[in-house]
């Protein structure tokens, strides 16, 4: 019986123990933050509204693919990376460049620390991002860093095939096939004609005989 | 006359959704109405083929994979495959990475304990520790997402070291976490741990004796619930482990029978703190250099088997994989420790009340994901 009572006065005590934790945390500043209201994209803009303690999204968020089409050099590392397919490049050859980025410095290979060329051009860069799981290997592979995290993580669209991002537009994507043409044409006719010279030259060659 | 009233068991469905089972798993429970009879677990729910997916992806490119599995406690997954393969390929990994990823997985595995805390509460009927203890795992999101940039599939932990650096204050943020987090379990034990109206629902429940435990192969946790002093960062120690001084923490049969629930819920509790100690100690140690090793784009471990085992917070989760030379896996397996504990339920649970095998899950911290693949 006296283990009853016992048990009861315990409980009760215990209950105000955690009570007292409970109250407590009335104290604490609040944590949740009303996310379309607040603009959660980095620490200033959440403290703007809130004296909270999360430190909102950092620099190096993992969010929805960008590409930087002036430093990508179409060499398919990241399409290789990718463990689930969802980059798909098309690409042209192109006049041979160094790659200059925005600002107008030169771009050099992260692996080799040489100067990017650009002898390719895509006509086709698609990002799948109903595909992705942004884990970031094709970001690792880049010798660029053409390719990048943006921090955009709303996602939802309207329709699924806006799921796909192009980021060679239509107009681009014509010149670059007609510059690849006339580059292939102009690559054949230089062929033809080292392989007339050669021709010639053999032929002289026999006549010496 | 009393062979005339017998009634038959009825049949009752709990899950595949039911708040207690984390995830989607199915029992089929035989029960008079109060009393379990028999209890059989389905599983099979979330079975995404990841160890079939492995056979078609490069060996980088599974990591991301690794991080499904698991998704509590996804550094700790990354950290088993990864060493794993290192182990195939003999490679040396810098020390710096070394250190950097016994920091990151012993955060995971306060977060992962910190979930398996509150859930155990929440199934209890305390929601209010739950939500105080997903206010902490936050925090630890939120340093995690600093390094990685990615809140809980990491892709963090890779062949040959991590993928990134540590940013710049990331050491002062974690050691102020610490600082706060150790008051925090302190709170958490004095709002739920000692309240005797929670001892009352786990402990004594579902006793599972060390020789049991050890016949059913429990791992981590549920296994030093039941007093065995086994955790592989001390019977197989990889990485920096040998070097850090920490403890085993193990049931002793706090309040009432060694191997009851509560054994297994404190074990977890105590194991935090030893958590908070490694970090502590990483941080002062950790080493300049590179976080990763020269690693080829395409890697091609030479064929033979390997088995690798690393302590995760349900348990140690074991990675073999057979290569043949190739740019992926031939056959790649994935032991985890949610699946002997979903193993032994139907022994405990024969002769427990409905409402306590909720108590039963809650305190062997299955995870489906992990239970499936
Ligand atoms: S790896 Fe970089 S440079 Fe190469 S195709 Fe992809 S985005 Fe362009
Ligand atoms: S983030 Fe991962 S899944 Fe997405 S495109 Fe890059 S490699 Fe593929």
């Amino acid at each position: 019986m006296g283990g009853y009572f016992k048990n009861i006065k315990n409980g009760f005590q215990s209950v105000f123990e955690g009570l007292s934790v409970t109250m407590a945390s009335m104290l604490v500043r609040p944590v949740t933050v009303q996310y379309p209201e607040t603009d959660i994209s980095s620490n200033e803009t959440i403290q703007r509204s809130y004296k909270s303690t999360l430190m909102g999204m950092p620099e190096n968020y993992r969010g929805v693919l960008g590409v930087n089409l002036e430093t990508c050099t179409s060499c398919g590392l990241c399409v290789k990376a990718c463990p689930i397919e969802c980059i798909v490049i098309d690409t042209v050859k192109c006049d041979k460049t160094k790659l200059t980025d925005n600002s107008g410095n030169t771009v050099l290979n992260r692996f080799t620390q040489k100067e990017a060329l650009k002898t390719r051009a895509s006509t086709r860069f698609d990002i799948n991002i109903g595909k992705c799981m942004f884990c970031g290997l094709c970001v690792i592979a880049c010798p660029t860093r053409a390719i990048q995290h943006t921090n955009i993580f709303e996602m939802n669209r309207h329709n699924l095939d806006d799921l796909v991002i192009a980021f060679v537009p239509e107009e681009e994507k014509r010149a670059a096939m007609a510059r690849g043409e006339e580059i292939e044409k102009e690559a054949a006719a230089k062929k033809a004609a080292k392989a007339k010279a050669a021709k010639e030259k053999q032929k002289e060659e026999k006549t010496d005989d | 006359m009393s062979a005339a009233l017998k009634t038959d068991y009825l049949t009752i469905n709990m899950g595949p959704q039911h708040p207690s089972t984390h995830g989607v798993i199915r029992f089929i429970i035989k029960t008079d109405g109060e009393i379990i009879h028999e209890c059989d677990p389905d599983i099979g729910y979330l079975h995404r083929g990841i160890e079939k997916l492995a056979e078609s992806v490069s060996w980088q490119g599974f990591v991301p994979f690794t991080d499904r599995v698991d998704y509590v406690c996804a550094m700790n997954a990354n950290l088993s495959y990864s060493m794993a393969v290192e182990k195939l390929m003999g490679l040396e990994i810098p020390q710096r990475a070394e250190y950097i990823r016994v920091i990151v997985s012993e955060l995971n595995r306060i977060s992962s304990h910190a979930i398996a805390i509150g859930a155990a509460n929440m199934d209890m009927g305390a929601f209010t520790p739950f939500v105080h203890l997903l206010r902490e795992r936050e925090h630890i999101n939120d340093l995690l997402e600093m390094i990685c940039g990615a809140r809980l599939t990491y892709n963090y932990i890779c062949i040959g070291g991590v993928n990134y650096d540590l940013p710049p204050g990331f050491k002062e943020k974690t050691l102020e976490f610490l600082d706060h987090f150790e008051v925090v379990v302190e709170q958490i034990n004095r709002l739920i741990s000692y309240n005797q109206i929670f001892i009352k629902r786990f402990a004594n429940v579902a006793v599972v004796p060390p020789e049991m435990a050890m016949q059913y192969n429990l791992v981590g946790p549920n296994l030093r619930g039941s007093g065995v002093k086994f955790d592989v960062r001390v019977a197989e120690p990889y990485s920096i482990y040998p070097e850090l001084d920490f403890d085993v923490p193990v049931g002793e049969g706090y309040e009432g029978t060694l191997g009851d629930c509560y054994d297994r819920y404190l074990v977890r509790v105590k194991e935090i703190r030893e958590s908070i100690k490694i970090i502590r100690q990483c941080l002062q140690r950790i080493p300049g250099g590179e976080h990763k090793a020269v690693v080829k784009n395409v890697i091609k471990p030479p064929k033979g088997h390997i088995y690798f085992r690393t302590e995760t917070p349900r348990g140690d989760t074991g990675y073999f994989i057979y290569s043949d030379g190739k740019t992926s896996p031939n056959r790649l397996k994935i032991r985890t420790g949610s699946f002997t504990a979903m193993s032994i339920i139907p022994e405990i649970a024969k002769g427990v009340f409905i409402a306590d095998l909720v108590a039963i899950i809650g305190s062997l911290d299955v995870v489906a994901p992990e239970l499936d693949r």
